[in-house]
């Protein structure tokens, strides 16, 4: 199942999100900040909602794939590699958990804040929300419950440099009318008082959530980063040879081929837990799958200064401008490195649990 | 190119294996200090190899034909696991558990399957690995100990370098050059068991740097070898070689032998009552890495279950195994010399422990393929070589 998703999609997105397609959306959202109504993005998200991918979590009932956390992993590894300039993996996340029989989701692209700052005035900010530039839609977890927040109803400010697809966000205080849930349940889900599992830590497990699904993003975008590598590295050549010959540069890719394969291992180990997330689980399961979802995206993060620099290093000042498509992914991967906690945050966590339970033997702790 | 590896779910009927074993370990090694725990696979001890024989726990994927345990790699994987995370002296039986045996099995004939299958899986026979020399490290190929025919057989002349265990052992599996010259290089190249009690081999240890011996040099002057000493096909060697690294770097315990610091570093951050920022992150980082590492282990052990030859992603995980083995006692001395110089108490025995992983740690990335000949055979892998 896996591989026959993972092809589908590959071909989706190779023809699609091109280089020259990322590059043309970043420069019409550049010079022009009324792109709303028409934004140069649309075309790419309709083949992906064409394509049914996005309903991919939700239930089979409601109309969806009803296909697991590992099932899709081959989805976010995909957009990862291809760099694609969408919240996908997060959209199939909301709408995994949110679409119902009773509660319909709006079709466009949702990106999910990672921190809510409330104003002295009742304002709402979103600080450097991922692809909140190319998302419809902000899903905003609030204690315990969560809104689901357009867009078009907030000022937006690019958070990076350069072509972000990152950006701050700020709704004014009667932004609880625009919320698009089901106001009858007073803006929580329908979902939210999961037999057993209360609505404790709702902020959080949305917040690891998406730190999961960038955790793959990233195990994707540093896949295709190698891949860019070691083709320039077997095609430049210098004194002779193609500098791939050189065992400096095999060395250094050698590294980099270890931390793409433990960081593409890391997301995985995340994605086989991500369902106990959002799901009604156990607070035992629940907990493994925040340690899970830790390592993915401190493993993950850990692994991007590494890629980044060898890569830029092999392909020498050509890799450097803006006209080579080698900063196209590596822009991406610093802000995706950043988004949701990095390698501190992800380390404080799972240090935290591993001395406060006495009794755990690492070799069992490890054990995701 | 390098083959992704899919995260592997334990089969239920191997994890299965899991509590027994513990509970036999933590009885077992209750009275033993940590500083002898922390030696880990280097830990020698002949009654309790025979005691885990005794439970039919050595050569677990050895036939049951053979004295085995019929088992498959991942119930090794759990074993080793728990045996290795517990610090037990498994040095004696190891190399002949880990690669001697299976290599009987892949190229021995029937004779010599049933003649040393179930001496190791009794736990009466310990093997050495006889490969290095002093002008044959990393270039492997370069050997020149050499076996020349005679009626009855061969006589060996030559010798090896860093055999773990030599002293100990009572066989070696030798490369040895049985046709053609040095330059020849890989072709020309044979195996041999050798029984070390024969006349002509001289066996002296090697003190390393913590004071312990396990390295040895082995001199063979006139050695006489019969027939059946020849394993596998004449001039076979280099691919029987490959195939038997192979198996040394497929476990798990490349990313284990320092684990018994690691847990003895929890275990006073436990009773510390209130623990900083900085070990709580570096525990963290530590823990992200091992998982990863696990993960990437396990899935190297269902390739090899399924059939296939993971040669070039062994080596991967070996090589990040032995970083992260040899960076966690640099980091965990850094925190103590933080707490000892702030005037917290640190336990002697945690401060011994730290001592001997931090001298023996270099050997980690030197023994079964250094780094950067690991290194070179990903760049293979990447088709850069």
């Amino acid at each position: 199942m896996q591989e026959v998703i993972a092809n589908a999609l590959e071909q989706l997105l190779g023809a699609v999100s091109s280089p020259a397609e990322i590059r043309r959306i970043e420069a019409a959202l550049a010079c022009s900040e009324s792109t709303r109504h028409q934004p140069p993005w649309a075309g790419l998200w309709k083949a992906l909602l064409d394509s049914g991918f996005v309903d991919a979590l939700v239930p089979e009932g409601t109309g969806g794939s009803g296909l697991s956390g590992m099932e899709v992993f081959p989805v976010a590894l995909a957009a990862g590699r291809h760099a694609l300039p969408l919240p996908l993996m997060h959209t199939m996340l909301v709408r995994g958990v949110l679409n119902s029989a009773t509660q319909s989701l709006p079709e466009g692209p949702i990106a999910i804040a990672g921190i809510a700052v409330f104003g002295s005035d009742g304002s709402l900010s979103c600080p450097s929300v991922p692809f909140g530039r190319t998302a419809d839609w902000v899903l905003v977890a609030i204690d315990d419950s969560c809104h689901l927040l357009p867009a078009a109803g907030a000022t937006t400010v690019i958070s990076g440099n350069g072509g972000s697809l990152d950006a701050d966000m700020e709704w004014e205080p009667a932004w609880d009318a625009l919320d698009a849930l089901n106001l009858r349940h007073g803006g929580r889900d329908p979902g939210v008082s999961f037999a057993g599992g209360g609505t404790s830590g709702y902020t959080t497990r949305w917040h690891a959530a998406a730190a999961c699904a960038h955790a793959a993003l990233l195990a994707g975008v540093m896949q295709r980063i190698l891949e860019m590598t070691v083709a320039y590295a077997s095609e430049r050549s210098q004194f002779g040879q193609v500098i791939g010959r050189f065992q400096a540069i095999q060395q250094q890719l050698s590294v980099m081929a270890e931390e793409v394969c433990a960081a593409r291992m890391a997301a995985q180990v995340g994605f086989s837990h991500v369902g106990a997330l959002l799901q009604p689980a156990s607070r035992a399961t629940r907990s493994r799958a925040m340690q899970a979802v830790a390592v993915a995206k401190a493993r993950t993060s850990a692994a991007a200064p590494a890629v980044a620099s060898i890569a830029h290093a092999v392909h020498g000042a050509i890799g450097f401008t803006e006209e080579h498509d080698l900063q196209i992914h590596t822009r991406r991967l610093h802000e995706m490195r950043m988004a949701y906690g990095a390698e501190t945050y992800w380390h404080r966590k799972l240090g935290d649990d591993l001395v406060r339970e006495v009794d755990r033997r690492t070799v069992d702790f490890i054990r995701l | 190119m390098i083959r992704s590896l899919s995260k592997t779910a334990m089969p239920a009927e191997d994890e299965a294996l899991r509590m027994p074993v513990r509970a036999f370990l933590d009885e077992a090694l209750r009275a033993m200090p940590v500083e002898l725990r922390a030696r880990s696979w280097m830990g020698f001890d002949v009654e309790f190899s025979r005691a885990l024989a005794h439970r039919g726990w050595l050569g677990l994927t050895l036939p049951e034909q053979y004295g085995g345990g019929g088992r498959g790699a991942f119930s090794r994987f759990v074993l080793v696991e728990e045996l290795l995370a517990a610090g037990a002296p498994v040095s004696a039986h190891w190399i002949a558990d880990r690669q001697s045996g299976p290599l009987i099995l892949k190229y021995g004939t029937e004779a010599q399957k049933q003649f040393y299958l179930p001496l190791i899986c009794r736990g009466e026979a310990f093997f050495c690995i006889g490969m290095s020399e002093p002008n044959a490290g990393s270039d492997l190929a370069s050997v020149s100990s050499r076996a020349v025919r005679t009626p009855s057989g061969w006589v060996l002349n030559g010798m090896k370098i860093w055999t773990t265990n030599a002293h100990r052992s009572h066989y070696m599996i030798a490369l040895v050059r049985t046709s053609g010259a040095p330059q020849d290089r890989h072709k020309g190249l044979s195996q041999v068991i050798i029984d070390l009690s024969l006349p002509g081999v001289t066996i002296k240890p090697i003190t390393d740097l913590t004071g312990d011996q396990h390295f040895c040099e082995v001199f063979f002057d006139n050695v006489q070898l019969d027939d059946a000493a020849l394993i596998g096909t004449e001039g076979a060697g280099w691919e029987q070689v490959m195939a038997e690294l192979a198996f040394e770097r497929s476990g798990p315990e490349r990313i284990y032998s320092s684990m018994v610091l690691l847990e003895e570093w929890i275990v006073y951050l436990r009773g510390r009552g209130r623990v900083g920022s900085e070990p709580i992150k570096l525990l963290g980082q530590m823990i992200s890495h091992l998982a990863v590492l696990r993960a990437m282990a396990l899935s190297i052990t269902a390739m090899l279950q399924n059939g296939e030859s993971p040669t070039i992603e062994a080596a991967l995980v070996k090589d990040m195994g032995t970083e992260f083995e040899q960076q966690l006692p640099l980091l965990i001395a850094d925190t103590l010399a933080n707490d000892l110089a702030s005037g917290r108490a640190v336990p002697s025995p945690l401060l011994k422990v730290l001592a001997y992983i931090t001298q023996i740690a270099p050997s980690f990335s030197l023994r079964g393929g250094t780094r950067e000949i690991l290194r070179g055979v990903i760049a293979r892998g990447l088709g850069l070589r």
